[in-house]
C-alpha cells in the first residue's frame, strides 16, 4: 500500500480521503475541547440534584412521566405514512398461517417477475 | 402411460402439502402438511431418473450389460440424504410441538402469539 | 502439508470438535471444573481462524483458488472443495463470528444448563457455515445449508420458554419450505443437464442458454433458488420469521445469525444465481426486492418497542442495501455495485454482531429489553454504551466509521443506474440514523427506571470475556472507517470472483485434467 492509495479511496470520478477526513474531524473536536476547557475555567460547573432532575413548577415529576413512550417516540411518522403501516403491520401479527400466506406469496411474486423479465 | 403419472401425482402432494401449511390451525396438522411436501418433492426426484423398461440399479450378472440397463441411481441417493434431513426437520418439529403444548396449553398457532408487531 | 488440505480440515475440525465437546463436558464434570469444555470449544475455533488465516494467505495474498476433490474421485463425477475469493470471504466471516460467539458466550452463558449441547450446536454452525463457502457441489452446499438451518432452529429454542418455543416453530417451518425449494431446484437442474458439479452446471446451463436462450425449467430453477436461499437472508416478504427468533434466541447466537448465517446466506444466492444462470439482466429483482426490505425495514423498526426486535428490522433493512448494491452492479455499475454490496455484507456483519452483543450485555444486567421499562443505562456501563454508540454511528453511515465508506459506494453506483435509486437509499439512510438515535436514548440516556434502579443495587459486575469481543468489533468498526482499503483488499478479489464465471470454471475442471 503506498501512500497515494492510504489517503484517497478512488472509484470513478469521486474519492474520499478517510485519513484526511479524520484528521480533519479530530481537530475540531480538540478546538472544541479547548473551548470546553477554556469555559469551564472562567465559570465553573457545580451541578446539583436541582439541576440534574427535570423541571416541573415545582411539582414532583415522576421519572416515567419525563420519558417518552417508546411506541410513540415517532408517532408523527405513523400518522403521515398511515396507508402504509395499515398494510405491514398486520403483515407481522405473529400469526404462523399468515406468515406462510406471506412466503407462498412471495415466491409467486419472484416467478412472476423472473417469466416477465426474462420470457 | 403409467410412468407419466409420477409429475402430476407430485405436483398434486405439492398442492396438498402447501394447503395444509396455510389453512390448517393445528400444529400437528402443519407439521403433516410439511411431510407431505417433502415426500412430493422426493417422488419428482426419482421420476426424474426414471426410465421406462428400465431395471433396478443393482449390479447383479454380467458387467457389459448394466450401463444401458437400469434406472439412473443418482437421484434416488439425493432422495436417501433427502429423507435422512427431513426425518430431522420432523422429529425436532414435534419435540417443539411437545414443548409448546407444555407451556401454552393449546395447538392453535392463532392463539400462540407471544411476538408479534 | 499443502494448503489445499486446510480446505477440507477447516470444516473438518469444528464438526469433529463440536461432537467431542460433550464428551469434554463430561470429563470436565468428573475432574471438578466445568471450565474444560468451554476452553476446549474456545480452542476448536481458535484453530479454524487459524486455518481461515493461512488459506487467505494463499486466496488473497498470492491469487490462487484452492481445489480439493474428497476421495480422490476428481470433478465433475466426485465432491470437490472450491475455494476462490468470494468463498473465501464467506468463510472467514463465518468463522469469525462464531469465535466471537464463543467468546462472548464465556461470560454469558455461565449460569445455563445444557451447555454441553450448546456449544456443540454452536460449533456445527460454524462447521455448515464453513461447508457451505466452500463447496463446489451444489446438492453438497443444500446438505451443509440444512445442517446449518438445522443447529439454528435448536439454537433458537435454548432457553424453552413460550417465547424462544414460538420462535423457533416459525423459523422452522419457515426455514423448512425453503428447503423444499432448493431441493426441488436441484433436482429440476439435474433433470436438465445431468450433473451436480457447480462448475459443470455453469457450463452446460450457459451452452443451453446460448443455444435457445433462458428455457422455461431453467427459470423455474432460478426462481426456486432466489426464494429458498431469500429465506435465510432476510429477503421481503419472506423474511417473516426473522423478527421472532432474533428477538426469543440468546444474544450470542443472534449475533452469530445476523454476522454468520445471513452473509452465508447471500454467498448461497449470489453464487447459484451468477455462477449457475449468468444472468445479469435478472438483477433487477435484486435491486426490486432490496428497495423493499430497506423501506420496510426501516419504517417498522421506527415503531418498536423491544431492543431486539428493533436490531433485527434494522438488519432487514441493512440486507435491503447489499441487494441492491449487488443489483445494480449487475445492471450497469458494474464492479463498483457488487464491490459496494459485498464490502457492505462484511461491515454489516461487524456492526450487527456488535449491536447485538450490547443487547445482551443489557439482559445481563437488567434482565429485559423492553425499551419502556430501561433508561438511563450510561453512568452504569460505560463500555458498553461507548461501543453501542459506535456501532450505531457505523449502521447510520457516519463519517469515520466502516459504514460510511460502504454506502458511499452504493450510492455512486446507483447514482450510475437512476439517481431516484440514490434519493431513496439517502433517505433510509436518515431513517436508520432515526431509529437509532431513538435506542440510544431510551435505553441509555436519561433518568434510571425503576427496573434499572433495581439492578444497579444488585451490582452484578459484568465478566471481562464479554466486553472483551465488544471492544474487538467496535476497534473494527473504527479501523475500517479510517482505512477502507483494509477491507477492500478482501472484498475487491470476492467481487471480481463472482462476476467471472470463466476463471472459476477452468480452475475446477482442469484440475481434473
Amino acid at each position: 500500500m503506498d501512500l497515494s492509495a492510504v489517503l484517497q479511496f478512488q472509484f470513478l470520478d469521486a474519492y474520499w480521503g478517510p485519513v484526511v477526513a479524520t484528521f480533519a474531524m479530530l481537530f475540531g473536536a480538540f478546538i472544541a475541547w479547548l473551548f470546553l476547557k477554556g469555559s469551564r475555567r472562567m465559570a465553573p460547573s457545580s451541578p446539583s440534584m436541582e439541576k440534574e432532575r427535570t423541571y416541573g413548577c415545582g411539582e414532583i415529576v415522576k421519572s416515567s412521566e419525563t420519558q417518552a413512550d417508546a411506541e410513540k417516540f415517532y408517532s408523527p411518522i405513523k400518522e403521515v405514512f398511515g396507508g402504509l403501516y395499515d398494510y405491514i403491520r398486520p403483515g407481522h401479527s405473529g400469526r404462523l398461517n399468515t406468515y406462510l400466506l406471506w412466503v407462498i406469496s412471495g415466491f409467486v411474486v419472484i416467478m412472476l417477475w423472473i417469466i416477465v423479465q426474462l420470457g | 402411460m403409467i410412468a407419466s403419472l409420477h409429475y402430476p401425482i407430485a405436483i398434486l402432494m405439492f398442492v396438498v402439502g402447501i394447503y395444509c401449511l396455510l389453512f390448517r390451525r393445528n400444529l400437528i396438522k402443519m407439521v403433516m402438511g410439511l411431510g407431505i411436501l417433502t415426500n412430493g418433492v422426493h417422488l419428482f426426484l426419482v421420476s426424474v431418473g426414471y426410465r421406462i423398461g428400465g431395471a433396478a440399479p443393482i449390479l447383479t450378472g454380467g458387467l457389459n450389460q448394466f450401463a444401458g440397463a437400469p434406472v439412473d441411481p443418482l437421484p434416488q441417493v439425493l432422495v436417501l440424504t433427502s429423507i435422512v434431513i427431513d426425518i430431522s426437520i420432523v422429529a425436532l418439529a414435534l419435540s417443539l410441538i411437545i414443548y409448546i403444548y407444555r407451556e401454552h396449553g393449546t395447538l392453535n398457532p392463532d392463539k400462540i402469539r407471544e411476538l408479534r408487531g | 502439508m499443502i494448503v489445499d488440505d486446510l480446505t477440507i480440515l477447516a470444516i473438518v475440525v469444528p464438526l469433529i470438535g463440536g461432537f467431542l465437546t460433550p464428551l469434554m463436558g463430561m470429563l470436565g464434570r468428573k475432574v471438578g471444573s466445568p471450565k474444560v469444555r468451554d476452553y476446549f470449544a474456545l480452542l476448536v475455533s481458535i484453530v479454524t481462524v487459524v486455518f481461515m488465516f493461512y488459506i487467505g494467505k494463499a486466496v488473497i495474498g498470492q491469487g490462487q483458488m484452492l481445489t480439493y476433490s474428497l476421495a480422490g474421485r476428481l470433478a465433475p463425477w466426485g465432491i470437490n472443495l472450491a475455494v476462490d475469493g468470494f468463498a473465501f470471504l464467506a468463510g472467514l466471516v463465518g468463522s469469525s463470528v462464531t469465535l466471537v460467539a464463543v467468546v462472548y458466550s464465556l461470560g454469558f452463558m455461565e449460569q445455563g444448563h445444557g451447555l454441553d449441547k450448546y456449544y456443540l450446536l454452536l460449533l456445527i454452525l460454524s462447521a455448515g457455515m464453513i461447508g457451505v463457502s466452500f463447496t463446489g457441489d451444489i446438492f453438497n452446499l443444500y446438505v451443509f445449508f440444512e445442517i446449518m438451518s438445522l443447529t439454528s432452529y435448536g439454537l433458537v429454542a435454548y432457553y424453552r420458554d413460550g417465547k424462544a418455543l414460538e420462535g423457533a416453530f416459525k423459523y422452522l417451518v419457515i426455514g423448512a419450505l425453503g428447503t423444499v425449494a432448493i431441493l426441488l431446484g436441484i433436482g429440476v437442474l439435474y433433470g436438465m443437464v445431468g450433473t451436480l458439479n457447480i462448475a459443470d452446471l455453469s457450463v452446460r446451463l450457459g451452452a443451453i442458454q446460448a443455444a435457445s436462450g433462458f428455457t422455461s425449467p431453467m427459470m423455474f430453477a432460478l426462481g426456486l433458488f432466489i426464494a429458498g436461499f431469500g429465506i435465510k437472508i432476510g429477503m421481503i416478504p419472506l423474511h417473516v420469521w426473522l423478527p421472532d427468533a432474533y428477538q426469543a434466541a440468546p444474544s450470542s447466537i443472534t449475533a452469530a445469525f445476523a454476522g454468520g448465517t445471513a452473509v452465508v446466506g447471500v454467498y448461497a444466492l449470489l453464487r447459484s444465481t451468477f455462477m449457475l444462470f449468468g444472468a445479469v439482466d435478472m438483477s433487477t429483482i435484486f435491486v426490486f426486492l432490496g428497495f423493499v426490505s430497506m423501506i420496510v425495514g426501516a419504517f417498522m423498526a421506527l415503531v418498536q418497542t423491544d431492543l431486539k426486535r428493533l436490531l433485527a428490522y434494522s438488519g432487514v433493512s441493512q440486507m435491503g442495501y447489499i441487494l441492491v448494491g449487488v443489483g445494480v452492479g449487475g445492471l450497469g455499475a458494474g464492479l463498483i455495485g457488487v464491490e459496494g454490496g459485498l464490502f457492505h455484507m462484511l461491515n454489516n456483519a461487524i456492526y450487527k454482531s456488535l449491536l447485538f452483543l450490547c443487547a445482551g450485555v443489557i439482559v445481563y444486567k437488567v434482565g429485559t429489553t423492553d425499551m419502556d421499562k430501561l433508561g438511563g443505562l450510561s453512568s452504569e456501563m460505560p463500555v458498553t454504551t461507548l461501543t453501542f454508540l459506535i456501532g450505531a454511528l457505523a449502521i447510520a453511515g457516519i463519517p469515520f466509521f466502516n459504514g460510511f465508506a460502504s454506502k458511499l459506494q452504493i450510492y455512486f453506483a446507483t447514482l450510475q443506474v437512476n439517481p431516484l435509486f440514490t434519493i431513496i437509499s439517502v433517505v433510509i439512510s436518515a431513517l436508520t440514523l432515526a431509529y437509532f438515535l431513538k435506542a440510544l436514548g431510551e435505553v441509555f440516556l436519561g433518568q434510571p427506571t425503576e427496573e434499572v434502579k433495581e439492578s444497579i443495587a444488585e451490582s452484578k459486575s459484568i465478566p471481562k470475556k464479554m466486553l472483551i469481543p465488544m471492544v474487538f468489533l467496535a476497534f473494527l468498526c473504527v479501523l475500517l472507517g479510517v482505512l477502507p482499503q483494509l477491507g477492500l483488499e478482501i472484498v475487491e478479489p470476492a467481487s471480481e470472483a463472482l462476476l467471472s464465471r470463466v476463471e472459476y470454471v477452468e480452475e475446477v475442471l482442469h484440475a481434473a485434467i
